[in-house]
């Protein structure tokens, strides 16, 4: 028998090589964005091949099915990427590292995880359940609120144990993407000086706040959801810096978005509101650029009806809708998305999708009958600190207003605006429990601010090293201008 | 001049914010060893506290062909429309493991016999469960909350345990599964004469 650390070390190569090489296989060239894709692929795989299992009543062989599918992807991608081995071998070195830092702080530096109930509800479901590859999915089915993503990779671990080095993996892999992200929106006039300034900055500060260190080793699926979230903004994000839609971003877009919606239910809402702001870009010139929106958003929306009609969910029953008709509903949106007949209305799209969620909030703050407390709900954990958060509510509020609006590039307003709407949509998915949450670390919507965090800090990291590269261009003109002056003179002389 | 000044407010900002997070505000991360697993869990009070819903996964490790009675949540015997009482042990665990529980009836009640003390001198794990103690509990809450059974009786095979209402006291609401040799021994009334928490009695 394998040390456990050896045998978790051995899993998370094989996610690496598969979602690496698919990575390469797209079109993903840096290290730092294959590495993070990889991980997504590496998760939609996992949920996929569970998926197959559940619904062809072959649970037993879901580990089976995931591992041959890796297997094959992986096979498949050093085939066809020969050529590309330099970056292949980049962003797997990129992930080794990664991972071999994650699996360092269980089985090296021992440090524990920071959890709640359903942290315990999360390890039972993924050694009980899923590691037994029960042929029983009512249980599975009846946790559709936390995901099924996170017990399903946890449940990779060797037996009886979970695969533990997965949550500091999570995040330390988010955070470099956070990063690469800011630094490419950072665009030509971008300076590495002024750039690690920022990163200093900000990282010392964020290293303070409880939540964020606590987050790299925190046992729920929210951590998962964040990086999903991240990585359709990076395809978002590469749509509008490059006006194309490439294979890449496509990839990177329906990872995410398989992510986001099944590392828990609310991923749904967020995941349409990202959705919304990639729909809403106007250059979709070619069709075949049409074709690979129209199936992503087609993977994205059939992973989440699968999930649901593999475990036969109650979630179905709730809303009263089947699968086939869910499964109906999502491939024509991911059609009506794509077509160039609704391009007239595509700059509308996240005006409408924000006004809709204003509106839907304010009736849930005036319907509640007392709306000042539901407004303030979340103050104790933001203002006051109870939910681990400190002083970043304060800080990126602050930050923002001194950053300023008007002068800033059109990606840190668009960031900060889909910021905006993520925060409304966690707040609105909240009101399907009742309320906007109460006070303290185990408040869902407290957690839930996880989920928008990467975008906050990629908003954050860009709006100073902007602030910092207009002062730096402003000190630096006069001393030119001084110069010029000085050879006027002289020449004159 | 004023990008200057915008810069050296957000520099004072995350100087004193960082100044604050670290000295004045709440803290969430606290030692502890890494968890793989139940077994892990068992073995840290915090977890074990938060694990409210997967106390049977701990028993069935220790004694895979246990059977637990009077672990119901449900309204008090002769009282259909009072609240549930009792503790909420029974989860979809149960069923996967093969663990015998019984949730007919709710615990015992034990609270007025005075022998909280000597129960909890066998206790193994001590945690927290959901429950509600009594009507007075009007929103359902967590309990403290052990296990416990004496080398010497608990049988080679299928030992039964008995869940019983240890304190009501508010604040300090406390329930156990006494392994049924343990009870039958320490208890000064029989087993059978034992009153379920809120439960009519016959004048």
């Amino acid at each position: 028998m394998i040390h456990p650390a050896i045998h978790e070390a051995l899993i998370l190569g094989l996610i690496g090589v598969s979602g690496v090489s698919t990575g390469v296989l797209f079109g993903v060239r840096q290290a730092i964005p294959l590495a993070a894709t990889a991980l997504g692929v590496g998760v939609s795989l996992r949920d996929l091949s569970a998926f197959a299992a559940w619904s062809t009543s072959t649970a037993n062989l879901a580990f089976d099915y995931w591992l041959w599918s890796s297997a094959v992807v992986s096979m498949v991608g050093a085939i066809v990427i020969r050529e590309y081995w330099r970056e292949f071998f980049s962003g797997l070195t990129l992930f080794g590292a990664a991972a071999v830092a994650a699996l360092a702080t269980k089985y090296v530096f021992d440090i524990g995880e920071r959890h709640h109930s359903d942290s315990a509800h999360t390890v039972a479901l993924a050694l009980i359940a899923i590691q037994s590859e029960t042929t029983d999915l009512s249980v599975i089915a009846n946790s559709p609120k936390r995901g099924i993503a996170y017990p399903l990779l946890l449940a990779l671990g060797p037996s009886g144990r979970i695969l533990g080095g997965l949550t500091p993996l999570i995040m330390i892999l988010t955070v470099l993407l956070a990063g690469w992200l800011a630094w490419s929106l950072a665009g030509s006039e971008r300076s590495p000086r002024v750039f690690t300034i920022s990163v200093v900055a900000l990282g010392a500060f964020s290293l303070s706040v409880p939540m964020f260190r606590a987050s790299f080793f925190y046992l729920n699926g929210h951590t998962l959801m964040a990086l999903g979230l991240l990585l359709m903004v990076v395809a978002w994000m590469t749509l509008r810096q490059s006006g194309e839609f490439s294979a890449a971003s496509a990839l990177i877009l329906g990872t995410g978005g398989v992510v986001g919606v099944t590392a828990r239910a609310e991923g749904i809402v967020l995941v349409s509101i990202l959705v919304a702001f990639v729909v809403s870009e106007g250059q979709w010139g070619g069709v075949a650029a049409r074709a690979r929106l129209g199936g992503a958003l087609a993977v994205i929306g059939a992973s989440v009806t699968w999930w649901f009609g593999s475990l036969s969910s109650p979630v179905l029953d709730r809303f009263g809708v089947s699968v086939w008709w869910l499964m109906g509903l999502t491939l024509v949106g991911a059609a009506l998305a794509s077509v160039s007949w609704i391009d007239p209305l595509r700059r509308w799209i996240t005006p409408i999708a924000g006004v809709v969620l204003i509106a839907l909030l304010l009736r849930e703050v005036f319907s509640s009958g007392k709306p000042i407390g539901m407004a303030l709900a979340q103050w104790p954990n933001l203002g006051l600190g109870a939910g681990g958060w400190a002083t970043a509510a304060h800080m990126f509020i602050g930050s923002m207003v001194l950053i300023g609006l008007t002068k800033r590039s059109i990606h840190f307003r668009q960031l900060l605006f889909a910021s905006a709407l993520v925060i409304g949509g966690i707040l609105f998915t909240k009101t399907f429990d009742g309320g906007f949450g109460g006070a303290g670390f185990y408040d869902s919507v407290n957690r839930m601010w996880l989920h928008v965090m990467p975008l906050v800090m990629t908003a954050s990291l860009l709006g100073y090293s902007e602030l910092l590269g207009d002062i730096i261009r402003q000190a630096q003109q006069p001393r030119y201008a001084r110069r010029r002056e000085t050879d006027l003179v002289i020449s004159g002389q | 001049m004023l990008n200057r000044i915008r810069v050296a407010l957000i520099a004072i900002g995350l100087i004193g914010g960082i100044t604050l997070n670290t000295t004045l505000a709440p803290q969430l991360m606290t030692p502890r060893p890494p968890v793989f697993n139940g077994p892990d869990i068992a073995e840290n009070w915090e977890w074990r506290s938060m694990a409210s819903q997967t106390h049977s996964w701990w028993l069935w490790e220790k004694f895979p062909d246990a059977t637990v009675v009077n672990a119901g949540f449900v309204p008090p015997p002769g009282r259909p429309d009072a609240l549930m009482v009792g503790m909420k042990f029974s989860h979809w665990i149960d069923e996967f493991l093969g663990l015998d529980v019984d949730t007919t009836e709710p615990a015992l009640d034990v609270t007025e016999l005075g022998i909280r003390d000597e129960l909890r001198s066998y206790q193994i794990v001590y945690s927290r469960i959901d429950c509600r103690s009594g009507q007075d509990m009007e929103t359902r809450d967590t309990c403290y909350y052990f296990v416990a059974w004496d080398f010497s009786l608990i049988p080679g095979e299928n030992p039964v345990f008995v869940a019983v209402e240890t304190s009501r006291t508010l604040g300090d609401e406390e329930m156990a599964l006494v392994e049924r040799n343990l009870l039958e021994k320490i208890s000064p009334v029989p087993l059978h004469e034992l009153h379920a928490i809120d439960e009519v009695v016959a004048p």
